[in-house]
C-alpha cells in the first residue's frame, strides 16, 4: 500500500523548477527521472524527502498526506549524490544510523546491518572508515543505509554517476536484482539515459517546469512526445532537420530548409500530418535508422538512398560514428566499426523513413503518434 | 614536434607505510603527432606516468625522452610540454581573453601579437564571444574549452590531457570528443590523453596505451586492442558490455577441435587457426573470452552456436542488452533494439569462430 | 623534483629555523635560569647566561606561599571556566547563525557580534566595574572575571565557530534528519564531532586570553582572588626587588598555555586555515 503520489506539486525560485506537477508512482516500481543537468531532479527527491518545502501542492504516501511532516518524521531513504557518508564513523555505524535513530535493540541492529552488509558483498569492510574504501564501497554504504531503513519508497540521487565506467557497470546489475527494493516505490534519478531506459519500469524524461513524458522505455524512446524527449534521448543525438512540407507530384515531401535535402514522408505519417495542416516541422530521424548501403546491396523499400560524403568517422568500440553531408545537409549514422570509413569517401545511406519524428517547428510537439 | 619515448621508467613513492611502486618498467614509444591515450582504472598508475611526462614527479628508474633527448631533469617549463587539467584551474578574477592570453605573457611576447594568438584559439575551440567575461560566468564545458586553450596556445611540443572529460555529461563529453579530434587534425601535435572511460580512448586515440596495476598490458590501435587483445585483462577491459569468459576444457571427440566449458554444457567451435595453435600447446585447460556485440540471436549465415537462458533483457534505445546463464556460465550479448526476447527464454547465440579469443589459463595471455 | 637544488634549500632552512629558534627561545631560557640565580646575582650590571649556583631553593620560596599558588589556582578556575561557557554559547550561536542566518539575523548579526571584540577594552571599564558591583555586591571574585571576559571570548567564539560550521556539509545533517534523527539528535550526532577540531582551536584561543588577561583583572580582583597576571608584579614591589622570583612565577605560570598549546597543536593549525582550503 505504499503509492507514493504527487498533487500539483510546484517549487520555484525566481522561475518556476517543478510547475503543477503530478505523478503517482506504485509500490514496488522503479521509476526513473531522466533529465539534464540542473533541471530539477534532485530539487524532486528533496521535496519528495522533506528538505525542501514546496509553493504548493501534496505528497501522499501510502495514502498519508506527508506533505507537512519534517524529513525525519517521514518514511522516505535517500542515497544521496555525493554519498553524504558520516567520515567519523565507521561503515558499520554508517549503515546502522537509520536503526539507530529508532533506538533498537543491539542485536537487531547488528543483525539487520549485516545482513545488508553481507547482500552488498561490504561485510569485510564494516570497521573502515568512509575515507579507507573505495568510491564503489562508499556508494553500496549509503544504499546499505537506505534498504535497512526499510523506508515506505527509495529515493535514489544518481547513486552511480561518479564511478569509474567499469564500476558503474557492475553496480548498474545491483538495482536490477535487489529485492528489498522491489517491494516499495523507488524513484531513481539520472542523466545518463542509456541507464534510466535499463532500468526504469517506467520513465519520466524531466524538462522545464516538471515530466514532459511519462512512460515505459520503449515508449519514451520509440514515441517521444516532444522534440525535447527525442532529442535527450539518444547518444548520438537524434538527426533534427528543420524542414518545410510541401507536396510534389501528389506526395507529401520534407524539404530541408537550409539545405536542398529533400526526403519523402512515408504513407502512414503523411496522412496524419496532411489532417494537421502541417507545413513547418522539424524531421527527427535517429541515427541508428540511418545506414550505409554497400555498393550492390539490396535496398528495401521503405529506405530512401542519399549519395553522401563522409565527414567524420569515430569507431567508439562497439559501434561507430559516421557524420556524412549530403545535398548541404549534415547527417548522423551509426555503423560498425569493423569498416573504416575516410574522410571525403563518398558512401550511399539509406534513411529509414518509416522512423521519422514529425515535431512541430514551433511547440515542438510530436504531430504523428 | 615530439617523439616521446619512455624507457623501462619506474615509479616508486617512498612512505613510511610503506613504498607503492605505482609504475613498473613502463616503456613506450609515442611517434610525432600521434594521440594516444593511457587508459586504466583508477590507481593504474596512468597518472603517475603522466606527471613524469610532464616534469611534475621524478622519475626514480628509466629514461624519459623527448626527440631523443633525455628530459628526466628538465623542469616541466623546460620541456615545452602543455597540460590541461581535469578541474580546469582559470584564474578567477581574469577575464578568458586574459587567462586565454596568460602563457604568452609569462613569455614576454608583444601585446599585439598575444591578441593575434588568443583570438585564433578561441576560433579554433568556438570561445570567440566569451573573451570579455570571467569564468564565473561560463558554463563547465566553455570553461573546459578554455583550459584547452589555455595549453593549447603555448604551441607545446605535446600536449597532456589529465582526465579532462570526467566532469562532462553525456552530450558535451560528445562534442568535446569530435572537437579534440578536430583539434589534433588541425594543429598535429603529439597529445597524450589521460582517462578510465574506454570510450573516450577508443574514439580519440591513434593508439591506446592499456595499464593496470602499474604496468603496462597493451599499447596498439582499437583494432589491436580489440581483436587481438594481450591478455585477459585487457579483453576485460576493453569493450563494453566487458568480455563473456568461460573456462574450458579442448575436446575432440567429435573430430575438430572444441572447447567445451567445465560444467560440460557448452560447447565453442574456435577457428581453425586457433585449434591448431591450442593443439600444439597442449594445456588441459583454456580461457575463452567473446564479446557481447559478436553474439547475436540473429542468426545472418552463421551455424555455430550456443544456448543460454536469458536472465534480463534491457533496452537502451539504440540496442538491447541481454544477460544469459549457459549453464553455470553467465554472459551478455547485444541485439537489435526491436528484439522483444523475454526473461526465462531459452535462445540460440550465434557467433563466429573467428571471435572466439583463447587464452592460456595460467599466465592469462592471448594465444597467439 | 629538483634534487640539485633541494639540499641546498635543505640546508639554508635549517640554518635559518635553527636561528630563529634561538631567537624564540632564548627569553624563555634566560628567565628560566633567573628564575633559579640569587637575588645578587640577578642584581649585577653585567648579566650571567648561567647562574653561579643553582637555586633549586627558589621554588620553594615561591611556592610555598599560598598565595602564589592561589593565583594560579585562581586563573586556572577562571579561564576554564570562561573557555567553557564562551565556547558553549558560542557554538550554539554560531550554528544559528550558520544554519538559519535568516532567523538568527544573518551577517548583519554576526558582524555585529564580532564588532564587540573591536573596541578597546579600556572604553568598558569603568560601566563593568560599576555594573559587577552593584548587581554581585564586590567584583573581588571568580564570577566577575569569568562573566567578564565573555565580552571578548563570546564573539570571537560565535564568529569562528559559525565559520566552523559553515563548513560542515549540510548534506550530512540531511542525511541524518533522512535517518530519523530530529535536529537536535542530528547536531549532537553528526555536526558536532565535524567540528570538534575547529572548537578544540577557538577553546585554546579564548582559554590564553583569559589567562594573560591583566587589565581588568588588576581592576576588579585582589584580595579574595588574585590572578597569575597581578601576583607577577608582587614580587618586585616594595623593599627588596625579587627578579629572580619573578622570572620564576612568571616562568611556571607560562607553562600551562604552552603545554596545552603543544597537546592541541594539530587542532590549531587546522583551526587557522578556517577552512579556507577546501579538501
Amino acid at each position: 500500500m505504499a503509492q507514493l503520489q504527487i498533487e500539483g506539486l510546484c517549487k520555484g525560485w525566481d522561475f518556476p523548477v517543478i510547475d503543477q506537477m503530478n505523478l503517482t508512482v506504485e509500490e514496488g516500481e522503479f521509476f526513473v527521472v531522466v533529465g539534464p543537468s540542473g533541471i530539477g531532479k534532485t530539487t524532486l527527491l528533496r521535496l519528495i524527502a522533506g528538505l525542501e518545502s514546496p509553493n504548493e501542492g501534496r505528497i501522499i504516501l501510502g495514502g498519508n498526506d506527508i506533505s507537512r511532516l519534517p524529513p525525519y518524521k517521514r518514511p522516505v531513504a535517500m542515497t544521496f549524490e555525493s554519498y553524504a557518508l558520516y567520515p567519523h564513523l565507521s561503515v558499520f555505524e554508517n549503515i546502522a544510523s537509520p536503526l539507530r535513530a529508532r533506538r533498537l535493540p543491539k542485536r537487531e541492529i547488528e543483525q539487520r546491518v549485516m545482513d545488508v552488509a553481507r547482500l552488498l558483498k561490504i561485510d569485510q569492510l564494516i570497521t573502515r572508515r568512509p575515507a579507507e574504501v573505495s568510491g564503489g564501497q562508499k556508494q553500496r554504504t549509503a544504499l546499505g543505509r537506505t534498504l535497512v531503513a526499510d523506508p515506505e519508497v527509495f529515493l535514489l540521487d544518481e547513486p552511480i554517476s561518479h564511478l569509474d565506467a567499469k564500476i558503474r557497470h557492475e553496480l548498474r546489475a545491483q538495482f536490477h536484482t535487489l529485492e528489498a527494493l522491489r517491494r516499495v516505490a523507488n524513484i531513481y534519478v539520472t542523466h545518463d539515459y542509456a541507464e534510466a531506459l535499463s532500468l526504469g519500469d517506467r520513465i519520466g524524461v524531466m524538462g522545464q517546469g516538471g515530466l514532459v513524458q511519462v512512460g515505459t522505455a520503449h515508449e519514451v524512446f520509440e514515441k517521444p512526445q516532444t522534440l525535447f524527449v527525442a532529442e535527450h534521448l539518444g547518444q548520438p543525438s537524434i538527426n533534427i532537420l528543420d524542414c518545410e512540407l510541401s507536396t510534389e507530384d501528389g506526395v507529401l515531401i520534407a524539404c530541408h530548409r537550409e539545405s536542398s535535402l529533400t526526403l519523402p514522408v512515408a504513407q502512414a505519417h503523411a496522412q496524419q500530418l496532411k489532417r494537421g495542416n502541417a507545413s513547418h516541422v522539424s524531421y527527427g530521424i535517429r541515427p541508428q535508422y540511418i545506414t550505409v548501403i554497400a555498393d550492390g546491396e539490396a535496398v528495401c523499400d521503405s529506405l530512401h538512398v542519399v549519395d553522401c560524403t563522409v565527414s567524420l568517422f569515430e569507431p567508439l568500440g562497439t559501434y561507430a560514428i559516421l557524420m556524412a553531408e549530403t545535398a548541404g545537409a549534415t547527417i548522423t549514422a551509426l555503423s560498425s566499426p569493423e569498416h573504416r570509413y575516410e574522410q571525403g569517401e563518398s558512401i550511399r545511406l539509406g534513411i529509414d523513413t518509416a522512423e521519422a519524428f514529425f515535431f512541430d517547428a514551433v511547440t515542438g510537439k510530436n504531430l504523428v503518434l | 614536434m615530439a617523439r616521446v619515448t619512455l624507457d623501462n621508467v619506474n615509479k616508486i613513492y617512498f612512505s613510511r607505510r610503506g613504498d607503492v611502486h605505482a609504475v613498473q618498467d613502463m616503456s613506450l614509444n609515442i611517434e610525432d603527432g600521434e594521440f594516444i591515450s593511457l587508459l586504466g582504472p583508477s590507481g593504474c598508475g596512468k597518472s603517475s606516468t603522466l606527471r613524469m611526462i610532464v616534469g611534475l614527479e621524478s622519475v626514480t628508474s628509466g629514461e624519459i625522452r623527448f626527440d631523443g633527448d633525455l628530459v628526466n631533469e628538465l623542469e616541466p617549463q623546460e620541456r615545452n610540454v602543455a597540460m590541461a587539467f581535469e578541474t580546469y584551474a582559470l584564474y578567477p578574477n581574469f577575464t578568458i581573453e586574459e587567462n586565454l592570453g596568460f602563457p604568452l605573457e609569462v613569455r614576454g611576447i608583444s601585446k599585439q601579437d598575444r591578441k593575434e594568438e588568443v583570438h585564433r584559439i578561441a576560433e579554433l575551440l568556438q570561445i570567440s564571444d566569451v573573451l570579455g567575461q570571467k569564468p564565473g560566468a561560463l558554463s563547465g564545458g566553455q570553461q573546459q574549452r578554455v583550459s584547452l586553450g589555455r595549453a593549447l596556445i603555448r604551441a607545446p611540443a605535446a600536449f597532456i590531457l589529465d582526465e579532462v572529460m570526467s566532469h562532462l555529461d553525456a552530450h558535451l563529453k560528445f562534442q568535446m570528443m569530435i572537437e579534440l579530434r578536430r583539434i589534433h587534425q588541425s594543429l598535429e601535435r603529439t597529445m597524450l590523453f589521460v582517462t578510465h572511460d574506454q570510450m573516450e580512448a577508443l574514439a580519440l586515440s591513434d593508439r591506446v596505451a592499456v595499464m593496470n596495476e602499474g604496468r603496462l598490458h597493451q599499447f596498439g590501435t582499437r583494432d589491436d586492442l580489440y581483436h587481438a587483445p594481450a591478455n585477459v585483462f585487457v579483453a576485460g577491459f576493453i569493450g563494453e558490455p566487458p568480455t563473456n569468459f568461460f573456462t574450458a576444457r579442448p575436446d575432440e571427440s567429435n573430430g575438430a577441435l572444441t572447447l567445451l566449458t567445465l560444467d560440460g554444457g557448452t560447447r565453442f567451435y574456435p577457428s581453425a587457426t586457433r585449434a591448431a595453435r591450442i593443439r600444439s600447446h597442449g594445456a588441459d585447460q583454456y580461457i575463452i573470452g567473446i564479446r557481447p556485440q559478436n553474439m547475436s540471436p540473429i542468426a545472418n549465415g552463421l551455424d555455430t552456436s550456443i544456448t543460454a537462458k536469458v536472465l534480463l533483457n534491457e533496452y537502451s534505445g539504440e540496442r538491447s542488452t541481454l544477460t544469459l546463464m549457459a549453464g553455470e556460465n553467465r554472459l551478455q550479448a547485444i541485439t537489435h533494439s526491436s528484439d522483444r526476447i523475454k526473461r526465462d527464454e531459452e535462445v540460440k547465440l550465434y557467433y563466429h569462430p573467428d571471435n572466439v579469443l583463447v587464452f592460456d589459463v595460467e599466465t592469462e595471455n592471448l594465444l597467439t | 623534483m629538483r634534487d640539485r637544488h633541494y639540499k641546498l634549500v635543505a640546508t639554508l632552512m635549517f640554518v635559518f629555523l635553527g636561528l630563529w629558534t634561538i631567537i624564540s627561545l632564548f627569553p624563555y631560557y634566560f628567565q628560566f635560569i633567573t628564575g633559579f640565580k640569587g637575588i645578587e646575582e640577578v642584581n649585577r650590571i653585567t648579566p650571567t647566561f648561567w647562574p653561579d649556583e643553582f637555586l633549586w631553593s627558589n621554588l620553594d620560596l615561591v611556592f610555598s606561599d599560598e598565595t602564589n599558588v592561589a593565583a594560579l589556582l585562581d586563573t586556572l578556575l577562571i579561564a576554564s571556566a570562561n573557555t567553557a561557557l564562551a565556547v558553549f554559547l558560542g557554538s550554539l550561536a554560531g550554528y544559528a547563525l550558520a544554519r538559519f542566518p535568516r532567523q538568527a539575523g544573518g551577517e548583519n548579526m554576526a558582524f555585529w557580534i564580532l564588532s564587540n571584540r573591536m573596541f578597546p577594552p579600556v572604553a568598558i571599564l569603568l560601566p563593568m566595574f560599576r555594573a559587577f558591583d552593584t548587581v554581585l555586591g564586590s567584583t573581588d571574585n571568580h564570577l566577575s572575571l569569568i562573566i567578564l571576559y565573555l565580552v571578548f571570548n563570546m564573539p570571537l567564539a560565535t564568529w569562528l565557530m559559525m565559520v566552523f560550521f559553515r563548513d560542515a556539509p549540510r548534506e550530512l545533517e540531511e542525511a541524518a534528519y533522512l535517518d530519523g534523527y530530529s535536529p537536535l539528535r542530528a547536531f549532537f550526532k553528526v555536526t558536532l564531532p565535524q567540528v570538534v577540531p575547529g572548537m578544540m582551536s577557538v577553546a585554546l584561543l579564548c582559554w590564553i586570553f583569559a589567562w594573560n588577561e591583566y587589565l581588568f583583572a588588576n581592576m576588579l580582583v585582589g584580595s579574595n582572588v588574585a590572578v597569575n597576571t597581578i601576583q607577577m608584579p608582587g614580587f618586585v614591589q616594595g623593599a627588596q626587588k625579587l627578579w629572580n622570583l619573578a622570572a620564576l612565577f612568571s616562568f611556571v605560570a607560562v607553562l600551562p598555555p604552552v603545554i596545552l598549546f603543544m597537546v592541541l597543536r594539530r587542532y590549531m593549525v587546522r583551526g587557522l586555515s578556517l577552512g579556507v582550503v577546501k579538501g
